[in-house]
């Protein structure tokens, strides 16, 4: 239930091309906006302290997909917005991002973001964790300067993805937990993230209501659908990388929707994998079992399928809103999201 | 005709007969038995549980009791936990265990006594309802087959774990899979009991492949005697309870000597325990549930007694309320008790089996760590009451003296003030209840100071109330503002209990400890910011700001780990950015709620910055005194981790550096912190701190000067000497 989202495709991460490579996006200002994202970052890391500075920004200057900064510069371009605002808007998105990756470094104990060094293992745990809090800060002084509206969706957003990780770990082993649960930990988790880009360039180009919400479920759909596809590589990409990525959230207690379902099949196969994962402790040839019968069981397929109903149910959101590149983009990226290979 | 008919005898029924009858209610009390009689439990009664016997008049009832001076937890491959009672006198602040033979029937013959009416060896098969559907009565059948039909205004169902009543009702889920099952047995021969109530978990599975949620005990009942025994939150994969108490006397006997020659004293007795209390299944119309038949047992230890009183208690205030009001009865207040009282620890008692696998991982992988969110989490996950309760009333310096001192009851006088105060801080707690409790009931337990805790706790939240109010008036948002610095604060103590990964010894396993403070830390950041963006955008700023400036204190000071070459300049640096943010920040915020000048929001804000300074160079010599403290460190962890009080960096500029720079080393390879203690001691560190201290003080009352004239200011004043006094 990682997000992994740098793995969507082959991108030029080097600064100040963030935007190369992503063939999705047909809307050249929002290019231009990402090139000017790193200096606008630059700006807001305003720390006294020289290696806090180097600390925050080390992972932001490895460039990265630069999903949601991207995301929200284009509802913003679905209608009149100066670019300073939208590139305030976009950094702190950003921040708050790479805040939230270095938190979920420390808590997966990954050793590598971006194709470097993660933060916690070049300077350790408590001190990423300061520099997480830190960015967090920084982000929230940024919505703050953008008034009233913008600072409530933006403090929702990072509430509701607190909420979505608080309920990963309440539901934790928790062998029955409800679709419909996991479905809104989803939401939260991931989707908070994507829709909030979309509610806040709405709110910036000054939409109508209509637009706004038919952007908000698209973020929503979006979101969901990407997590999905996600948790499916971890069960379906090549042998060897299997059992790494699958083992580890099988291990943890961390079941995602392929394997919620399953175990709520029935007969002697669910039996079997509920035995399994009681374990206290899986070995190797036990998560093999357990991601074997995952497999053969059909939930792979389901799932799928629900992740492009998903990309599609996204892209029928937006259909009424204007044509024009920002909104070929969006599609484009909705389809791009399900149908991921690596 | 009785006013309440209270089916069961047990603690929480003869409780609710007590207090119905003292109440002036007439009250008529039925069991299947014939008093005394044995009953399947620990015996283990919590200082929670003595106090309300106290209260009642039960507990001078009761003579030869073990008194038990606090729990002993035995976590399987971690070695053990003591969690203590203070030291105090008074028998009723102390645990102690006693058969239910004598308890159950001592609390009986009190409510007999005070005017309860008891029909013993009645067995109550049926409720009656009125025309409207509301439950009127019970059927009762006597010993000779005879039945009855009483009628009353209100029933209390008390009648235990199965609750025939409950079921009857409609109050409960027939599902199995919330019941666990627990055995006791009473043995003699064993040495070296100590006076602590030992509860081991969880018990080992004969495959040793799985995590059985569960429990065992060894509570003592006397010198060489005990009541031993085991629960099962759930029972699953056909687990045998019979068969485990079995394993775990053997195992008791085979690890421990001192249980080598222990023999059993009559048979094992086991009862269903129930977890699945829910607050709005505690009552319908005409009828309240409590203790047992009410799900109210702590799926961690097994308690019940405790909640069994408190439940009967509160069931009975209720319902003389409700009988007292003109119209339909209203039992609507029981629950709402119930919720606030208990949330977060039984709410989601119908995921107890699950949660406990998540919390025992918690519990397990923090369990040997001191930091401050663990030890508060360990203690609210394992004892929601008694020990957790007075681990908050020592752990928060009590203002409440420093501000009241010389206050006089006048209308708009300081009593009222302070009154004020103390209303909004219980609002505080509210909303951080209301925060936390929907998405991590669990939490509740952390963030709370309970209603029962008296004095007002010198925190953020006190701070901004006191700032506002010293700026002219009480701010509109005092409330919610208070909330969420609260909820920051708490924050910043979560991620400070991050632990360093590097240094694992099992760099596979998952760590759930840095997991949950992380979590944890970041829900409460994120909830500060939201309650504060819903006030104005300018509080979201100041409350941005502050937390940025913190966590670069704390990263600078995690930096300068083993560095003895910190200068003091650096050091008084970090303490401003850390310390001082902690406490300015409320002060500022209070100020700027009220509508002051920035003269005077600038004035708090020097004023706090000065406190909080004070406040921790304060803490950290305490702590060097071995006292207990609300950050809940022990200073031993603190310097073999290389973060250095003032005292020391003092004592490291100073003649002594040669001494103390190898004892600082030598505590990074489990060397002795009273070796550097000594060295710091002789080099006059904490003499240097302790003026240190005081010129901060003298800093903070000067920006007072500032400050309007009046009670508040005095009370600034006043808070920032008792830094001084304290210690």
């Amino acid at each position: 239930m990682r997000p992994r989202f740098n793995l969507m495709t082959p991108v030029d991460a080097r600064r100040g091309n963030a935007s190369e490579g992503t063939d999705w996006l047909h809307c050249t200002r929002t290019q231009a906006l990402l090139g000017r994202l790193d200096a606008e970052i630059d700006r807001a890391v305003t720390a006294q302290d020289a290696q806090l500075r180097v600390m925050a920004l080390h992972v932001v200057r490895r460039g990265g997909k630069r999903l949601r900064p991207a995301l929200l510069m284009l509802c913003g371009s679905l209608g009149p917005c100066p670019d300073g605002p939208l590139l305030k808007a976009a950094a702190a998105l950003e921040l708050i991002h790479v805040a939230s990756l270095y938190h979920d470094d420390i808590m997966d104990r990954a050793p590598v973001r971006r194709g470097g060094p993660s933060t916690q293992a070049r300077w350790g745990d408590g001190p990423a964790t300061f520099a997480g809090a830190y960015l967090f800060a920084r982000a929230c002084t940024l919505w703050a300067d953008l008034g009233g509206l913008t600072n409530r969706l933006a403090s929702e957003a990072s509430v509701d993805l607190c909420r979505g990780q608080l309920g990963e770990l309440e539901h934790a082993f928790d062998l029955d937990t409800p679709e419909q649960r996991h479905l809104e930990i989803l939401t939260l988790k991931t989707g908070s993230l994507f829709s909030l880009p979309c509610r806040i360039g709405a709110a910036l180009a000054g939409l109508d209501a209509e637009a706004a919400s038919s952007l908000q479920i698209y973020g929503d759909e979006l979101g969901r659908a990407f997590q999905l596809a996600d948790d499916l590589l971890d069960l379906t990409g090549e042998v060897e990388t299997i059992g790494k990525l699958a083992s580890k959230d099988l291990r943890e207690g961390i079941y995602s929707l392929p394997v919620l379902r399953a175990l709520r099949n029935g007969g002697a196969d669910s039996a079997r994998l509920r035995d399994l994962l009681t374990l206290e402790t899986l070995e190797d040839n036990e998560v093999g079992e357990a991601v074997a019968i995952v497999r053969a069981s059909g939930a792979v397929e389901s799932v799928r399928d629900q992740a492009r109903r998903g990309a599609q149910a996204a892209g029928a959101a937006i259909a009424q809103l204007p044509d024009g590149p920002a909104k070929d983009s969006l599609r484009a990226l909705a389809a791009l999201a399900v149908e991921r290979t690596h | 005709m009785h006013d309440a008919i209270i089916v069961g005898a047990g603690p929480a029924g003869a409780s609710a007969a007590y207090h119905l009858a003292r109440l002036g209610r007439r009250v008529l009390l039925l069991d299947r038995a014939r008093f005394p009689r044995d009953k399947s439990c620990g015996d283990g009664l919590t200082r929670f549980a003595t106090r309300q016997l106290a209260e009642m008049g039960v507990l001078e009832m009761i003579s030869g009791a073990a008194l038990s001076q606090g729990v002993r937890v035995h976590m399987r491959g971690h070695g053990s936990r003591d969690f203590r009672y203070p030291d105090d006198p008074d028998p009723s602040h102390q645990g102690i265990v006693v058969p239910r033979f004598i308890l159950d029937h001592a609390i009986c013959q009190r409510a007999v006594a005070v005017g309860a009416e008891l029909w013993e060896e009645v067995h109550a098969t049926a409720l009656l309802h009125d025309a409207a559907g509301a439950v009127c009565g019970v059927v009762v059948e006597r010993r000779d087959g005879h039945l009855t039909e009483l009628h009353a205004r209100v029933v209390i169902a008390a009648d235990g774990a199965s609750s025939r009543l409950a079921r009857q009702a409609g109050l409960r889920n027939n599902g199995r899979d919330e019941t666990g099952y627990a055995i006791r047995g009473y043995y003699d021969g064993i040495e070296g009991l100590g006076d602590l109530l030992e509860i081991h978990m969880p018990l080992r599975d004969p495959t040793d492949r799985y995590l059985l949620p569960s429990y065992g005990w060894v509570f003592p009942t006397g010198p060489t005697s005990a009541n031993i025994g085991v629960g099962l939150v759930q029972r699953e994969r056909g687990s045998n309870v019979r068969e485990m108490m079995g394993r775990f006397l053997e195992e008791l006997r085979h690890d421990a000597p001192r249980f080598a020659a222990m023999r059993p004293c009559g048979e094992w007795r086991g009862a269903a325990l129930r977890f699945d209390f829910v607050p709005q299944h505690c009552t319908s119309p005409g009828l309240v549930l409590a203790g047992d038949a009410a799900g109210l047992v702590s799926p961690f230890t097994g308690e019940g007694i405790s909640y069994a009183l408190a439940s009967g208690r509160l069931a009975a205030e209720t319902i003389d309320r409700a009988l007292a009001a003109p119209g339909t009865l209203d039992l609507a207040d029981y629950p709402r008790a119930l919720a606030g009282q208990y949330t977060g620890y039984f709410e989601a008692g119908r995921e107890s089996a699950l949660r406990y696998r998540l919390i025992w991982r918690l519990v397990e992988s923090t369990f040997q760590s001191d930091r401050p969110l663990y030890d508060i989490c360990r203690r609210a996950a394992l004892f929601p009451e008694g020990i957790g309760e007075s681990y908050i009333r020592e752990a928060f310096t009590d203002v409440g003296q420093t501000l009241g001192q010389g206050t006089e009851a006048e209308p708009d006088g300081p009593a009222a003030k302070l009154a004020g105060v103390r209303a909004d801080l219980m609002g505080v707690g509210e909303m951080l209840l209301g925060t936390v409790r929907q998405n991590w009931p669990f939490l509740a337990r952390v963030v709370t100071v309970e209603e029962s805790v008296p004095g007002v706790p010198l925190r953020p939240a006190l701070l901004l109330l006191l700032a506002g109010r010293a700026a002219g008036q009480r701010p509109p948002a005092a409330v919610p503002l208070a909330a969420a610095v609260e909820m920051g604060f708490i924050a910043a103590l979560a991620h400070t209990s991050v632990t360093e990964e590097r240094a694992s010894s099992a760099p596979d396993r998952a760590n759930w400890g840095n997991r949950a403070a992380l979590m944890v830390g970041d829900f409460l950041l994120a909830s500060a910011y939201a309650v504060s963006a819903e006030i104005s955008a300018e509080a979201s700023g100041m409350i941005a700001a502050a937390a940025a400036r913190a966590a670069e204190g704390h990263l600078r000071s995690l930096r300068h780990a083993h560095d003895v070459n910190l200068t003091l300049d650096e050091h008084r640096a970090i303490l401003d950015a850390k310390a001082g943010t902690l406490f300015e920040l409320p002060c500022r915020l209070g100020g700027r709620a009220a509508g002051a000048s920035p003269r005077i929001v600038a004035a708090l804000g020097t004023y706090g910055r000065k406190l909080g300074v004070a406040y921790q160079i304060r803490h950290d010599l305490s702590a060097a005194q071995g006292q207990a403290t609300e950050l809940g460190r022990a200073v031993g962890s603190n310097l073999a981790e290389g973060i250095y009080p003032l005292a020391v960096v003092h004592a490291l500029h100073s003649d002594y550096r040669q001494q103390l720079v190898p004892a600082l080393a030598a505590m990074r390879v489990g060397g002795s912190a009273t070796e550097v203690a000594g060295i710091v001691l002789a080099a006059g560190g904490e003499i240097l701190a302790a003026s240190d201290a005081a010129r901060t003080v003298a800093d903070a009352k000067a920006a007072l000067r500032n400050i309007p004239d009046g009670t508040l200011r005095v009370w600034l004043e006043r808070l920032a000497d008792s830094l001084l006094v304290s210690g």
